[in-house]
């Protein structure tokens, strides 16, 4: 088991097919969609798309995020940006995560880790830290995922709920 | 709702597929991990119907990701959700991605991971 190495433009970056697909059937386009209709168990949501970029070291756009999973819970009063600072403190140390993109619905918050490594000690790190995370947050639904790709110059989706950190 | 029997005898019956066709000893060693999880699935939503949390859709709300943060046993020890983690991001990466995964590849991750996993799912079921 191996990283693939892709060139600046070959990078294969997307959305797994059947979550194209869901994308399509549900929303009657292509594009960044949860993935509810996958035949397989996983939720799996789409990968930010890409494309070039110019080198900034450190990108953040971050709205005000207070919702709650359900509507007689007590608002969670930590932002997005609050709740995603501390989870690249939990990682930011690991040398081989280079971005972390995380997006924001009324159901909760979405985290992709970029990780440029396929070794499960690296891996493993990423998830005791949305491990923790989740103990810290625990009225807060997330849908963790992770990018196994080689750091790139890749351009993320914009929004106005999303959070951006890169190495 | 199904009850954790059910759920059990699901992952037992994914966990024979692999036996009774031999998956991880070829070049379908990704769908051999693909297939573990699936059973690794199961075990989990087994301690989840024991526990009380009903997994109605794999979408977020009501999702197998929010069993593993709500059931108190999985916010334990992050071993758990370290192993569930692990057998899911490989079970993604062997169907969507270009790795090719081998025999080897398949007796760690269970070993490691599915292993482990069930053995503390099996500790903590009541029936």
């Amino acid at each position: 088991m191996s990283t693939a190495i892709f060139t600046v433009g070959e990078t294969k970056w997307g959305h797994p097919p059947d979550a194209e697909s869901a994308a399509v059937a549900e929303n009657g386009r292509p594009g960044p969609s949860l993935n509810h209709g996958s035949v397989l168990p996983e939720s799996e949501s789409s990968k930010p798309l890409a494309a070039p970029e110019d080198d900034s070291i450190q990108i953040r756009k971050v709205a005000r995020a207070s919702w709650s999973r359900w509507p007689d819970e007590t608002m969670a009063a930590a932002s997005l940006e609050t709740i995603m600072d501390e989870f690249v403190e939990l990682v930011k140390d690991n040398p081989k995560v280079w971005a972390v993109y995380a997006t924001e619905d009324p159901s909760g918050i979405t985290v992709w880790t970029y990780v440029d490594s396929t070794d499960r000690n690296d891996l493993s790190l990423v998830y005791e830290a949305e491990w923790q995370l989740l103990n810290m947050y625990p009225q807060v639904g997330f849908d963790f995922n992770t990018a196994l790709v080689p750091a790139g110059h890749e351009q993320f989706d914009d929004g106005e709920k999303v959070y951006l950190y890169r190495r | 709702m199904a009850t954790p029997s059910e759920h059990s005898s699901k992952a037992l019956h994914n966990e024979e597929l692999l036996g009774v066709h031999k998956l991880a000893e070829g070049k379908f060693a990704g769908w051999a991990i693909t297939v573990l999880f699936c059973s690794a699935l199961h075990w989990m939503r087994a301690l989840a119907a024991q526990e009380g949390f009903q997994i109605k859709s794999y979408s977020r709300n009501d999702s197998e990701k929010l069993a593993l943060q709500q059931i108190p046993l999985f916010r334990q020890s992050p071993q758990p959700f370290n192993y569930y983690r692990s057998l899911k991001d490989a079970s993604q990466d062997a169907r969507y991605e270009m790795t090719q995964y081998s025999s080897a590849d398949f007796l760690d991750l269970k070993q490691r991971c599915f292993d482990p996993f069930k053995s503390f799912i099996i500790t903590n079921l009541r029936t």
